[in-house]
């Protein structure tokens, strides 16, 4: 193959034909059955894959690294050259495989969840926009064409959250979602103005080039910008101290938590450090700072996720942690290890979201035939021998979340600590830390996918609500789609050195792969797989069998008590929020309102109208209608004109 | 005959024309008071240009003569339509555009 035979036109279309589906289902939703808008909308996401794979496998054939395809030239202001382009080069290549494909079954699988509801076609025509802003995202040549994608995703995630917007707190958690993310968003313009400044180019490509030429001089700039975009990246990808609103997220449909919250956008800020992979390992202080945010997170999500109670919540805290663990990932400068944790967490999570679904589709309510939208674990309870198909794909997704050895989760998880205790030199240094907070991590991920299993899946049924079996057997696309991402989350993990070969030409010359020494990785593996399976086989006897027990105690000794308590608030983070963020900006909006919008803008608003009012009033007397009145004023402004120019003419100096 | 006298003569043409405008609501008065306006205008034109010696003032109101004319026909078709409408040519019942 050579340069001219590459479609590049193609690459363009991946993100066309999702947001062609958005414009068909949105322009149709009334006039078309429910199979058939079902059917649009997952034909869009579905090409995009067809395409995407025939892509990746041209751009593995072709000889060069990367194939941009330029739309049109944007805007051409002074320096500032932006065309609307799209780069393919195989992190975009495996980013748009994992959007398209993971986002293919879970368009599948909502056509079963959502079946029914009367916003059926709404939420596929924001399904669709939201996996074309995702694509663009992901495809864009410069940082704005990137910043378009950040924002549509975020609205799209915006308008999912408050998909049921007559809940007045699901509307509510939207709001929080959109603002907090403004938040990082912020920050994201304001690193992208800086990049402008300091580099003169917005392309991915320039900055890279740029930084090669840049003189040590301008390094703090560097690390300023780099961690601009980090606070960027902590609004999308929820890490501390921006992570508020992705619990409330959940709010939104099940598959939405699948697709937006745990698989493609909230990685977003971990592809983010990815493509700039240039920038941060030159910023060394600011890749420190993403290791040590991302390995903070991590526990402090973990420790949050153990006492959860919500099926969905205990998902998002362990989605956080996940992402935490991505950002360490990539903080250490292992940037493919951070990518793969990425794809499997997109397989691994998505299964675990969409089971998590089917659970909630699967109790339904006595009476009436719909689900009862039980989503407390405390509620359910021997689940496993009525839904086995849930049970086992659960399962797959549950095991490799918790990075036991054959499953994907594994594969992904161990050499990122591996690769932190390899180059820790002193135990206090920076990886040293991010080691010992991920291992930590990695212990509380197994006491929450256990407690959450064993809640599920095991004990005695604790509710109120039937389970019907045969409501959840009903719909095939759930199944498929449960089957299809548990195989994936069992099998992604021999990805692993496909992947590091096929991305090392994307890090260039940026990436240094730590050889990692044999001691290391036993002790390590050890350590960390040892230390599982016990956490794993006393966590699980006791939620599943001793429930009771472990409440009583829990509940009887005031020092557990207050952990847990600590632990199921959230740290009162929100209520501190609430208090020492919220409030005040409510009382400085509402002065603002009251001086400067209602007096000032106001004021001047109705005061001229006003004062055109009374002028009109007191002209008004002139305009009677009487030919007269307006003869006898033509004849004094004549008078008065003439009189005038008499006086000019004869005070003249000329 | 001096000049000034003529000038004289066209200021009290003119404004005898004005009061007659500004005084009578007959719309038919209001009409021929104009054509004085207009007389005494004129006078003045033809006087100044005698005493300039410049033709352009004659000119002018041969132009004024022949408006003056086209003028009054239509002025007299308003007056007509006028009439028709409010059976009356007294100004003060044309008030439909009244502030």
């Amino acid at each position: 193959m050579n340069e001219t035979t590459f479609p590049t036109m193609w690459i363009a279309f991946i993100p066309l034909l999702p947001l062609l589906g958005f414009l068909l289902v949105s322009l149709l939703r009334r006039k078309l059955s429910e199979k058939v808008l079902g059917l649009l909308g997952c034909a869009g996401p579905l090409l995009a894959f067809v395409v995407a794979i025939y892509l990746t496998v041209s751009l593995y054939r072709f000889p060069a690294d990367s194939v941009t395809y330029v739309l049109y030239s944007w805007i051409q202001s002074g320096n500032l050259q932006l065309s609307l382009a799209f780069t393919l080069d195989p992190l975009s290549a495996l980013l748009c495989l994992v959007i398209t494909g993971v986002g293919s079954v879970i368009h599948i699988y909502s056509i079963g969840y959502m079946h029914g509801d009367k916003g059926f076609g709404r939420y596929f025509a924001y399904l669709n926009l939201f996996t074309s802003m995702m694509l663009v995202l992901v495809l864009g040549e410069n940082l704005v064409v990137m910043f378009i994608g950040w924002e549509g995703v975020g609205l799209c995630s915006y308008l999912l959250i408050g998909f049921w917007y007559e809940d007045m707190e699901k509307s509510l958690a939207a709001q929080k979602a959109f603002v907090v993310n403004r938040v990082g968003d912020f920050a994201f313009l304001i690193g992208i103005f800086w990049a402008f400044f300091l580099f003169g180019t917005l392309s991915f490509e320039g900055i890279q080039q740029a930084i090669a030429r840049l003189d040590t001089f301008y390094l703090w700039q560097l690390n300023a910008i780099a961690i601009l975009f980090f606070i960027g990246a902590t609004g999308k990808s929820a890490q501390i101290p921006l992570y508020l609103w992705l619990p409330d997220a959940m709010a939104g449909p099940t598959p939405v938590s699948a697709l937006i919250h745990a698989a493609t956008m909230v990685t977003a800020g971990v592809y983010m450090i990815g493509r700039l992979s240039a920038l941060y390992s030159v910023a060394t202080f600011a890749s420190s700072v993403v290791a040590i945010v991302g390995a903070l997170t991590a526990l402090y999500a973990a420790t949050m996720g153990i006492t959860q109670r919500d099926i969905k919540k205990i998902l998002a805290y362990s989605t956080i942690s996940q992402l935490g663990y991505m950002f360490l990932a990539m903080g250490l400068g292992a940037y493919t290890l951070g990518i793969f944790h990425l794809t499997t967490h997109a397989f691994f999570k998505a299964a675990l979201f969409l089971g998590a679904g089917a659970v909630i589709h699967a109790y339904v309510r006595p009476d009436r035939g719909y689900p009862a939208g039980l989503q407390d674990t405390y509620k359910m309870g021997g689940l496993w021998r009525q839904t086995p198909l849930i049970f086992f794909t659960f399962i797959a997704g549950g095991f490799s979340l918790a990075a036991l050895p054959p499953f994907s989760g594994f594969f992904s998880k161990d050499p990122i600590l591996a690769t932190a205790l390899q180059k820790a030199q002193t135990p206090f240094s920076v990886e040293g830390l991010a080691w010992f907070l991920g291992t930590l991590t990695a212990f509380c991920t197994v006491i929450y996918t256990f407690r959450l299993i064993a809640l599920v899946f095991f004990g005695q049924p604790r509710g109120d609500v039937r389970v019907e079996p045969e409501h959840y057997h009903a719909s095939y696309t759930m199944g498929f789609a449960l089957v299809v991402l548990s195989l994936l989350s069992l099998f992604g993990g021999g990805l692993h050195h496909t992947l590091s070969s096929y991305l090392q030409p994307v890090w260039g010359s940026s990436h240094h792969t730590v050889e990692i020494s044999h001691s290391v990785h036993e002790f390590n593996f050890f350590l960390i797989f040892g230390g599982s399976v016990i956490f794993a086989v006393v966590t699980f006897y006791i939620f599943a069998w001793r429930f009771a027990w472990i409440q009583k105690v829990v509940r009887d000794n005031p020092w557990w008590w207050w952990l847990y308590f600590l632990s199921y608030r959230k740290y009162f983070v929100d209520e501190v929020c609430e208090l020492l963020i919220v409030k005040p900006l409510k009382r400085l909006s509402a002065a603002l309102l009251k001086w400067i919008d209602f007096f000032l803008i106001e004021g001047i608003v109705n005061g001229l109208p006003k004062l055109f009012l009374g002028w009109g009033w007191a002209m008004r007397a002139a305009q009677n209608g009487r030919v007269h009145t307006y003869a006898g004023l033509i004849l004094v402004g004549v008078l008065l004109g003439l009189l005038y120019l008499g006086y000019t003419i004869v005070y003249s100096p000329f | 005959m001096s000049p000034n006298f003529l000038l004289y003569i066209g200021a009290a043409l003119f404004s005898i024309g004005t009061f007659g405008v500004l005084s009578c609501r007959n719309t038919l008065i209001l009409l021929m008071s104009i054509e004085i306006m207009l007389t005494g205008v004129s006078l003045s034109l033809v006087t100044f240009s005698w005493i300039w010696a410049n033709s352009a003032g004659q000119i002018f109101v041969i132009f004024i003569m022949a408006v003056a004319a086209g003028e009054a026909a239509i002025g007299l078709a308003i007056i007509m339509a006028f009439y028709r409408l409010h059976k009356s040519v007294q100004t003060d019942k044309a008030e439909l555009m009244k502030g």
